[in-house]
């Protein structure tokens, strides 16, 4: 795993982890049943709190993206790709809303493409 | 989760000072940070916990047994802010010593840790540092297996450098699952980033303990202009110049400050010292 937090950031500690960890599950860059760091190494390495990684493992786990074995450490759920599926048909149904909604309101394709531009480097700096 | 440490009602009596009904547990597998003014009764609790002073009432329970059971020593290393080495002995005589107490001890482990905190062996307790003899306490105690650690201002009198290192150190610690950690300090700042839990100390008695995030949550700094007379009680630790004012508040009363006040999260360091200053205005 690759995760760097900011502490200067206004978004807490745990949030900052799930986020990263999340993404690099669904972009299949950690494979299923891969073991992944635990966290009490995770907090030790990011120098955060116990509870900190704990939460942030908690969501994830509740999310069906991860799973913890009793004295064996923690893995990606062997079944995450279809949660990449799930989402990816969620970002598909968004988008056609979004075509929808704009063509009724005149947009070309290139109308479009240019607010969805806007709009990922909006949140994605 | 069970309790690596429960204290009851503790209470002890000294002249001039006393402990009143201390009670707070500690998760087993968490860290908690042990924080009060000088003289606030963090190391006399420590005591009790070390089995070192014996409690007028209470019960003091670590990892599920009484404090003072022998077998349960074995699973808890101790370090107090003046570590008591014989000075003229070297880490090598202070191994030959404790050795015969621990019937997990590790030498390997110990030359080590002893090699990685840059300790020689063969030098006299005499001629190091405060630093120094802090490594070497925790060298020993780190040389035989245990399931907590109760230790007293561990990064006291530690230059910035050395500090960080003592906190990598307690964070190695802490990587095993079930391994707990209690620790007191005055450098508050230590806290933010490595403690699960706070256990505040005031005066022999017990002001907080719990959830790091749920006192810091709970409370925020106010800083603006006047402060209107309905939220002076409110206030705490309040500080007015002819400029301005500034205190902590509780989360729940910052509704209907006027509207230049500015609010921000404290940290733990902001906690201690605005309820300190309350303490001294009261």
């Amino acid at each position: 795993m690759n995760i760097h937090i900011s502490l200067q950031s206004e978004i807490p500690a745990y949030e900052q982890i799930k986020t990263q960890v999340k993404a690099q599950i669904l972009a299949g860059e950690l494979e299923p049943d891969q073991p992944i760091t635990s966290m009490r190494q995770l907090a030790r390495d990011l120098r955060v709190s116990i509870i900190t990684t704990t939460r942030a493992y908690g969501d994830l786990e509740a999310e069906g993206l991860l799973y913890t074995v009793q004295g064996r450490g923690c893995f990606v759920k062997g079944d995450a790709g279809m949660v990449r599926q799930q989402y990816l048909q969620s970002v598909d149904e968004a988008l056609r809303t979004a075509v929808e909604k704009g063509t009724a309101a005149g947009l070309t394709l290139t109308g479009l493409q240019e607010r969805l531009e806007e709009i990922f480097h909006e949140q994605c700096h | 989760m069970s309790n690596a440490i429960e204290i009851h009602d503790l209470c002890k009596d000294y002249p001039g000072f006393s402990l009143k009904n201390i009670s707070f547990t500690v998760p087993e597998g968490l860290c908690c940070g042990f924080v009060g003014p000088n003289g606030a009764g963090k190391t006399t609790t420590l005591k009790a916990l070390a089995g070192l002073a014996f409690p007028d009432s209470g019960e003091v329970r670590l990892l599920g047994k009484r404090a003072d059971d022998p077998s349960v020593r074995e699973e808890i290393g101790i370090v107090f802010e003046q570590p008591y080495f014989q000075e003229d002995w070297t880490p090598l005589d202070i191994e030959k010593s404790v050795r015969p107490f621990y019937r997990s001890w590790d030498g390997a482990r110990y030359r080590d840790y002893l090699s990685r905190f840059a300790l020689d062996a063969g030098k006299k307790v005499k001629s190091m540092s405060r630093g120094m003899k802090q490594k070497l306490a925790m060298a020993v105690q780190l040389s035989h297996d245990t399931r907590m650690l109760l230790l007293d201002e561990p990064t006291g009198g530690l230059d910035p450098a050395a500090r960080d290192e003592m906190l990598d150190i307690l964070r190695e610690y802490m990587v095993p699952e079930n391994r707990t950690l209690l620790f007191s300090t005055h450098i508050t700042s230590d806290l933010e980033r490595i403690a699960d839990c706070i256990v505040y100390i005031r005066g022999g008695a017990i002001s907080y303990w719990g959830d790091k995030e749920e006192l810091l949550s709970s409370y925020c700094v106010v800083r603006g202009g006047r402060l209107p007379e309905e939220k002076r009680k409110h206030a705490i630790g309040l500080r007015q110049t002819d400029n301005g004012y500034e205190c902590l508040m509780a989360l729940s009363h910052i509704g209907g400050l006027p509207q230049d006040a500015v609010t921000e999260a404290p940290t733990i360091n902001d906690v201690v010292v605005y309820m300190e200053r309350n303490g001294k205005n009261a």
